[in-house]
């Protein structure tokens, strides 16, 4: 008996594997077409059926936002009256990644936008971890609650979320006399920065660059040329004693500014092309390799280390960007920031990334959420005193043209943020095609490459092998480019 | 029978199946297999989860074509407007040029400069909010909306530059309006190409409207396309093995195996001994002592051992440096770095070997001992014959597992120094390239996947790390398993 028992069990145990199997299969397969097909058809947008007449502008009403007065449309501007009344109720969820310290200032900004807009209730996340990929699995999974509707990032990002559809674009939503408007009240890299393929999809806020920090002990007056930075760096290096001339980790981004300034550029997305092997990029590196590599503790390139030669009061110079300011003001070393000299009349453009505040795609369908996530977004970057309050306690470099303006007025009450403001009028932003994803690692390899060859062979074969090294970063971008398109 | 199907009614039994099955489907077989699918896709940043954008584009494509041939009037009267506006653009842009090629830093007014400045911007805006304007769809018409793109980058960087002169002045110099003047003629002749250019798209857009709308849906087609997965057969696999870097990848992994496997079995084993002896005083503490690197979460333990070898700085880097008079240095020199992984990688896992080994060698009869020692064998002997035989299986159990954890080396050399130092990697007869000498296969992947984003290759080389693992799993089965433990 138990044998027939063991028999009919392994019998119905099988049919049932295969049953589930087809099942399974089946159900992948309507899965996989449901994903294919949305299930509502929605209709194009705006269908003028009666065809509208030459210029269809709804009537508009101005509004305060922040300390800006802009244009906006009827609908708009009941949502904001109802909100600053507290007759409705909308709450969205805000999301950025940031240190301790910068959080804390931001949920000010919060706390002072919902006590201006009572309607509107922000949950803040302050420091979110891989922050990119969470905001696109919530987007694809449509988890409207538990994602991020209005986050911040520097614009790098920009076309990788804009061509994957997880942000949306201003311009889609508010009527052109508004983004006109909007245009106006930042500095032109700044704005230019949030629209990418004609359309605006992220509002400006704070901006980042790397400049020249100068440890105040050490050095009284802020070089003026490269070669009066040279003269101090050779005045202070003394490897023996653990004493350098300059704090300078090795990165493609930090890199930067002393490639282009002999005109060198690793990839230009206005017109498609990449520049890794190009001569003056070669030369930008050669530069590097000669002026400044001898100054630097070359026994670790790594940001902890540089930083820690600084703040040590090892070297009299640091190039690093605001984001470093924190701690080494936690040492109270005096410092002044000024933009990298110019190498007789060559200009180092160092990258700079401007902090956009974007709208996902998860609010697009809710109204109510959408204005929120709108108005959120530009009160935030409007508001000149929430701004100047980021500036004196965070040390964002601010983008709005009032404020900037404010800074060079008082240039001495702010010797750091107005030097690396002046930083960021001469950067390059960076490219927000995500073909640059492509470019970072191997342009990485090729400096890590010409380094080890420079510590272990000295300063000639190094110069001897950028040519070589790029030339392989180059052609294996290219790869990646061609496996792309 | 009535009562053993009481005991265990077929319902029971169904329900617990399926439930089971499905979890094994669900969570084992889908799972598996979808990652097995991506590495024989192009999956990279862009396409690997597009299906927001995907969505949005096929509706787009579904309606667009009635829409464009029901709106023809409408879009058309568009069309004329916006190329109103472009031609006043050129127009400006002209008297702008003219005005700056005929004023002296006496007679420039700023306020002038702005409004030229002023008219441009609006004229342009105008133009392009018809461009992006959702009820004329010429958004999707690439080549135009490129050159427009192109003219307003190019306008922007105009004006940023000329920014940068003026900035906060009262009053210019000669030299501030010959640098104005400069950027404006330099830049005057391309934005000009490509306002031209826009406007020829235009035109074409009204001559021919067939074509415009057959333009615009293969447009979206094609960046439909773009931003879909692919899938791509073994090109993955040929891409791996296109240049010495993957190669180089599982040699050195090999390599690893050879050195820190026989490491980390007779460290634990050594330790096991020593601390097996009754005759230490306290051992029962040191050997709990000895076993905190096992607690210690890896990431702390590691990115510690990190700081002790900085070169320079760190006191065991140091130390090192002293004794052999050599540069000790991990981000420089291949050896160097490989060698810290494998003392880091035993020093994590002789605690795993030693508890084994200790369990089993306290469940060796002292009488066996005492025995041999009686019939007067002695130390090496009592070892090589008793000892070692006895406990030989437990440790060959322990040497498998370690060694499976020593095929997916990743943390170590991830927190160590990711790999480096980059240099030219060629490897038999492969071409050569530049990569990282350390880079473990697993640290190859995760690499391919975090700093180039192609999740395709990233997931090809951990099927054949998976490969490489069944391959060692075969062999122990057969030719150790088997012969060790069947008997």
């Amino acid at each position: 008996m138990g044998y027939k028992i063991k028999a009919i069990s392994r019998t119905v145990l099988v049919g049932v594997i295969i049953v589930i199997i087809i099942v399974g299969v089946a159900a992948g397969l309507a899965f996989t077409n449901f994903l294919q097909k949305p299930t509502t058809t929605p209709t194009p947008t705006t269908t003028p059926t009666t065809t509208p007449t030459t210029s269809p502008s709804p009537s508009l009403y101005s509004v305060q936002i922040g300390s800006a007065t802009i244009r906006v449309s009827q609908d708009f501007y009941n949502f904001i009256l109802q909100v600053k009344n507290n007759q409705l109720k909308v709450s969205i969820n805000f999301w950025t990644s940031m240190l301790p310290f910068e959080v804390s200032n931001v949920q000010k900004v919060v706390n002072d936008f919902m006590s201006e807009y009572p309607g509107i209730t922000v949950k803040y996340t302050g420091t979110v971890q891989n922050m990119k990929e969470a905001i696109k699995a919530g987007v694809v999974a449509n988890d409207v609650e538990n994602t991020a509707h209005v986050f911040t990032w520097a614009h790098d990002w920009t076309g990788e979320m804009a061509d994957g559809g997880y942000i949306i674009s201003l311009s889609d939503y508010l009527p052109p006399e508004t983004i006109s408007d909007i245009q106006t009240q930042y500095i032109s890299i700044a704005y230019t920065a949030g629209v990418y393929k004609l359309k605006l999809y992220g509002l400006p806020w704070a901006a980042e660059a790397i400049a020249l920090v100068i440890n105040k002990n050490l050095v009284s007056k802020p070089p003026q040329t490269f070669d009066e930075m040279l003269n101090i760096m050779k005045q202070f290096n003394n490897p023996s004693q653990n004493k350098f001339g300059l704090a300078y980790q090795m990165d493609p981004y930090f890199l930067y500014p002393f490639i282009t300034a002999f005109g060198g550029y690793y990839y230009n997305e206005d017109n498609d092309t990449l520049g890794v092997n190009s001569t003056e990029t070669e030369q930008g590196i050669k530069f590097w390799i000669q002026n400044l590599l001898p100054y630097i503790d070359t026994r670790d390139l790594s940001h902890e280390n540089q930083l820690k030669v600084f703040t040590d009061g090892r070297a009299p110079f640091i190039i690093t960007g605001p984001w470093d300011i924190p701690a080494i003001k936690q040492v109270g070393i005096p410092i002044e920031v000024v933009p990298i000299p110019n190498i007789g009349d060559k200009t180092p453009k160092p990258f700079s990334g401007i902090k956009l505040l974007w709208i996902t795609k998860l609010v697009a369908n809710d109204k109510n959420r959408l204005f929120a996530s709108i108005l959120f977004s530009l009160w935030f970057s409007l508001n000149d005193n929430e701004l100047k309050m980021l500036v004196d306690k965070a040390g964002f470099i601010p983008v709005k043209k009032s404020i900037v303006d404010h800074l060079n007025q008082h240039v001495s009450d702010y010797p750091i943020t107005s030097g690396f403001a002046n930083s960021i009028t001469r950067s390059i932003p960076m490219p927000k095609s995500i073909k640059m994803s492509y470019v970072w690692g191997d342009v990485s390899n090729a400096l890590n490459a010409i380094f080890t060859e420079y510590s272990q062979k000295g300063p000639d074969a190094a110069i001897n092998s950028i040519r070589t090294y790029l030339n392989q970063a180059q052609q294996s971008i290219l790869q990646k480019f061609s496996g792309k398109s | 029978m009535t009562k053993r199907l009481e005991i265990y009614p077929k319902k029971v039994a169904l329900l617990l199946c399926s439930i089971s099955l499905f979890l094994y489907l669900f969570f084992l077989i889908w799972p598996i297999s979808y990652s097995v699918f991506i590495a024989f896709t192009n999956a990279n940043a862009v396409n690997i989860a597009s299906d927001p954008k995907i969505n949005e584009l096929k509706t787009k494509l579904q309606h667009i074509e009635n829409y464009l041939i029901k709106n023809k009037e409408f879009i058309i009267s568009k069309v004329n407007e916006a190329e109103n506006y472009i031609n006043s653009t050129i127009l400006e842009l002209n008297l702008l040029h003219k005005y700056i090629n005929n004023v002296n830093s006496k007679s420039f007014s700023i306020i002038k400069f702005d409004e030229y400045k002023q008219n441009i911007n609006s004229n342009l805006t105008n133009a392009i909010n018809i461009i992006t304007s959702n009820s004329t769809n010429l958004y999707y018409y690439t080549d135009l909306r490129n050159n427009l793109d192109k003219v307003f980058n190019e306008i922007q960087k105009v004006w940023r530059d000329i920014d940068n002169i003026i900035g906060f002045k009262l009053t210019y110099t000669d030299d501030d309006i010959n640098k104005i003047r400069e950027i404006i003629n330099n830049n005057q002749a391309i934005i000009q190409s490509y306002l031209t250019k826009s406007i020829e798209n235009l035109i074409d857009i009204k001559n021919s409207y067939d074509n415009f709308i057959k333009t615009v849906t293969s447009d979206i087609s094609n960046q439909i396309d773009s931003i879909s997965l692919k899938f791509v057969g073994m090109d993955n696999f040929y891409t791996l093995f296109r240049d010495s870097r993957f190669p180089f990848s599982i040699f050195k992994t090999l390599l690893f195996i050879l050195t820190s496997v026989p490491l980390k079995i007779s460290v634990g084993l050594l330790l096991a001994f020593i601390f097996s002896s009754t005759m230490i005083y306290g051992r029962k503490v040191m050997r709990a002592l000895l076993l905190i690197p096992w607690a210690l979460p890896v990431l702390l333990s590691v990115t510690t051992w990190r700081m002790l070898f900085v070169p320079g700085q760190g006191f065991y880097a140091q130390i090192f440096s002293n004794i052999s008079n050599y540069d000790f240095n991990i981000y420089l020199h291949e050896w160097d770095a490989f060698l810290v992984y494998n003392l880091v990688e035993t020093w994590l896992a002789y605690p795993f070997v030693m508890t084994v080994t200790m369990g089993a060698i306290a469940s060796v009869p002292k009488e066996y001992i005492e025995a041999a020692y009686i019939d007067g064998s002695n130390v090496f002997t009592r070892f090589r014959k008793i000892m070692l035989p006895l406990i030989s299986r437990p440790v060959l159990f322990a040497a498998i597992l370690t060694t499976g954890a020593s095929i997916q080396a990743f943390m170590v050399p991830l927190l160590i120094n990711n790999g480096g130092p980059t240099a030219l990697l060629g490897f038999l007869n492969f071409p050569t390239a530049l990569g990282n000498t350390n880079e473990v296969i697993i640290l190859y992947g995760y690499n391919r996947a975090w700093l180039d984003q192609q999740y395709g290759l990233s997931t090809a080389s951990f099927l054949i790390a998976v490969l490489i693992l069944l391959v060692f799993a075969i062999i122990w089965f057969y030719f150790v398993y088997k012969r060790s433990f069947s008997r």
